[in-house]
């Protein structure tokens, strides 16, 4: 083979394989500015990128918000449980600090009294609707006995009827059953407190000449020490004199609503404690 | 003599189930719901026995359930136990002239039951007290009825489970009713 006679095609290779990468490295280094050949090469390839991106986004921020969704779910529901134990624990702390202030105040009563009180919590009430009695969880060996008085912190509630060994029934004020010996506290009139209907009571057996207004304050009278003399019992809310008779009807409000009381005191002993306010004549 | 061991279990069944819902009522009810009126659930069981017993027995289980009510009451014994006796005698009477059994039977005869029970304590009471009760609060009252009733079908169910394990379930309520 002859030394100067070439393979042409092999000639144009090596030559567009050495030259085309240098013309390219000199193009670029030539102009910084896009060949207008390019520019729509740019354009597509450009658009597709940024729907490509924008589809990716799209797909990412679709994944990231379901992805968040099961987050935001399920941190939804821890949140909803926490709430629900929080409310849970609010209502128990509110609760107790009812309670708590309750007690207080039936402590300091307590302490004040100079009778023997003994503090009992309502367990129950009466089967029937009729009669209005509750049930408290002191009895007999805690030194409760039948007849022994019971109250609260604004009045007379009631007494006790029966008696068992962990508990006692109080027949309420309210009860058409209970009795309680009583005196106006203005004029010292002097009655008996019968129960009435459901929340209200009478006094009877005042003379007709008693003197009672509508707004009095009817108290204990203090006989058989069963209650302190002049505990609030009711207020009178209407007095009724009949044309012809001895006596006048008297219907009272008792001072306390029983039937929501949750703790009571039973007087073990009154020790004759009186709490007429000072003037008041007997 | 034979000792009729079932029948006699069963009566000490019901009874305890009266002293049972009994305290329900009065305790759990009241320190659950407080003031809203409770179904009154020794009406279900003199209701039932009124219904599925021949008379000398429901006379005898009535007497039972009165003195297995006292101790929740205030009300004394001879008034409860006059109360009930009306009101099975009452519902005896009924059943004599109207009765096909089954539970929705007793859920009638125990929803006009708690209608006419405060009635017949009224009645009782301006008999038998010196201080006579008032007629109950017509919404409570409705309450009451209305609860008593829903509560009689489960109650129902409970009794006739009764009386099958005290094989009583022949003798009880196809022994009673009009002939």
């Amino acid at each position: 083979m002859n030394f100067f006679t070439f393979d042409l095609r092999k000639v144009f290779l090596i030559v567009a394989l050495i030259v085309l990468p240098l013309m390219a490295i000199n193009m670029q280094r030539k102009s910084e500015e896009e060949l207008w050949f390019t520019k729509p090469f740019t354009f597509a390839g450009a658009s597709m990128q940024h729907a490509f991106a924008g589809f990716s986004s799209g797909v990412r921020g679709t994944t990231a918000m379901y992805m968040d969704l099961i987050g935001v779910k399920k941190q939804n529901q821890e949140l909803k449980n926490q709430l629900a134990e929080l409310n849970a624990q609010l209502g128990a702390m509110t609760e107790l600090k009812m309670e708590n202030e309750r007690l207080g105040q039936l402590l300091g009563f307590k302490q004040a009294a100079k009778m023997n009180l003994l503090a009992a919590r309502v367990i129950a009430r009466d089967l029937f609707h009729d009669h209005n009695t509750i049930t408290v969880d002191r009895g007999l060996n805690h030194g409760v006995q039948k007849n022994m008085g019971a109250l609260t912190i604004g009045g007379v509630i009631g007494y006790v009827f029966r008696v068992e060994k962990e508990s006692s029934q109080i027949l309420l004020l309210t009860d058409s059953y209970a009795v309680v010996d009583a005196i106006v506290q203005r004029s010292r009139a002097r009655g008996l407190v019968e129960g009435l209907r459901k929340g209200n009571a009478h006094l009877r057996y005042l003379k007709r000449s008693d003197d009672v207004k509508v707004g009095d304050l009817v108290v204990t009278s203090g006989l058989f020490n069963m209650f302190p003399k002049g505990f609030p019992i009711g207020s009178v809310t209407s007095i009724d004199k009949s044309r012809y008779g001895m006596t006048q009807e008297v219907e009272i409000k008792p001072a306390i609503e029983a039937l929501n009381l949750e703790e009571v005191f039973i007087v073990l002993n009154a020790n004759h404690q009186d709490l007429t306010p000072a003037g008041g004549e007997d | 003599m034979k000792i009729p061991w079932y029948w006699l279990l069963g009566i000490v069944l019901m009874i305890a189930t009266v002293v049972v819902l009994s305290a329900a009522q009065t305790s759990l009810w009241f320190l659950v719901l407080g003031r809203f009126p409770p179904p009154m659930f020794w009406l279900i069981v003199l209701v039932y026995v009124s219904v599925t017993r021949p008379l000398w027995e429901a006379t005898m289980m009535t007497y039972l359930l009165s003195l297995t009510m006292i101790p929740f009451t205030a009300s004394p014994l001879e008034e409860v136990l006059v109360f009930c006796l009306l009101l099975m005698v009452f519902i005896f009477l009924i059943r004599e002239r109207v009765f096909w059994g089954g539970p929705t039977y007793f859920m009638m005869m125990v929803g006009g039951s708690s209608l006419v029970a405060p009635i017949f304590y009224w009645f009782v009471s301006r008999w038998l007290d010196k201080t006579p009760i008032f007629i109950p609060e017509v919404f409570d009252w409705l309450i009451s009825a209305c609860l008593t009733t829903l509560f009689s079908l489960p109650l129902y169910r409970l009794y006739k489970w009764f009386d099958q394990v005290a094989s009583q379930d022949a003798g009880a309520e196809g022994r009673v009713g009009p002939r």
